[in-house]
């Protein structure tokens, strides 16, 4: 199954950049949506399965809210030290790092505020994390923790890698991965812009 | 960020009232197996397809990576961290919702 989600992200990548070359322009955002509510809505049938969800979030308690926190302390902490390999000073890195895989928002934030150059770090970092963490859903699901399912998507995990998370590791992480996405998603709206004015 | 919450509410409450057959669910499954390669396929073709990103490529590809597989770590790290604080055994109680 990992082969068959490296193999398809791959085989995209190849065969957009082929019609980009030849010049054939097609948009297909608007597919890409509407298959990714798709799957949400099937995520969304799965959960309903479920007759004791309300339990099942308050046995989670604190620690579904606890994980986002640590999410994006890690993330922005992370990216800032491998930023010093790389000799990024630490209001850029660590303004990418709290893009939390949310490329859109981090990079046009920080090319209206900041540079256009790091707008375009600020984005492929964050593509990058989304190909690693759907790299790596499927080998952290060996785990059996729902907790590490979610840790490497940041904001992602309540949108395009929800219906990963859900069937790697069922309603449980699909609810912690839900749950943990919302709040990181306000997180990235708060802190991308505080860290990259440091 | 409102289609996907009202997507998700609205799958579960459909399920929720109309009570399906198990054999609905294991049908779900295959039929979002199938939808999930796609759409990462059709996420490929969108990095593929974008010209910022793959001009930048060759340049900030691998300083890209490099930040990512960072703040991965970084994060799977801390929540690790947390794992080991919490004084409940995470893992038994997601036995126990399982069954």
């Amino acid at each position: 199954m990992t082969i068959f989600i490296i193999g398809a992200v791959l085989l995209g990548i190849i065969t957009g950049s082929f019609l980009q070359s030849s010049g054939i322009n097609i948009d297909i955002s608007q597919i890409a949506c509407l298959i990714l509510y798709f799957l949400i809505f099937c995520v969304g049938l799965d959960l309903g399965k479920n007759r004791k969800i309300v339990q099942d979030i308050q046995q989670l308690g604190t620690k579904a809210f606890l994980i986002p926190f640590n999410v994006a302390v890690g993330s922005i902490l992370g990216s800032a030290l491998f930023g010093l390999f790389l000799k990024l000073p630490f209001n850029e890195a660590s303004a990418i790092g709290a893009g939390l895989g949310w490329y859109s928002f981090s990079s046009i934030i920080i090319a209206q505020t900041y540079s256009v150059e790091i707008a375009a770090l600020a984005f492929l970092t964050n593509v990058a994390r989304e190909i690693l963490t759907i790299i790596l859903i499927p080998i952290l699901a060996k785990n059996k923790n729902s907790s590490l399912l979610i840790a490497p998507g940041g904001a992602t995990t309540m949108d395009t890698t929800l219906p990963l998370i859900n069937k790697y590791g069922g309603r449980q992480a699909a609810i912690l991965g839900f749950i943990n996405g919302f709040i990181l998603s306000l997180l990235v709206v708060i802190l991308v812009p505080i860290l990259i004015k440091l | 960020m409102i289609q996907v919450i009202l997507s998700l509410a609205a799958g579960f409450i459909i399920s929720y009232v109309c009570n399906f057959s198990d054999r609905f669910y294991k049908y779900l499954g295959k039929i979002t197996t199938f939808g999930l390669i796609f759409l990462l396929f059709i996420m490929g073709i969108q990095i593929g397809v974008n010209e910022k990103v793959m001009a930048n490529l060759p340049t900030l590809g691998l300083k890209s990576f490099i930040l990512a597989g960072g703040a991965i770590l970084g994060s799977l790290s801390l929540v690790i961290l947390l794992e080991k604080v919490t004084i409940i055994d995470s893992q038994n109680k997601e036995r126990e919702i399982e069954e």
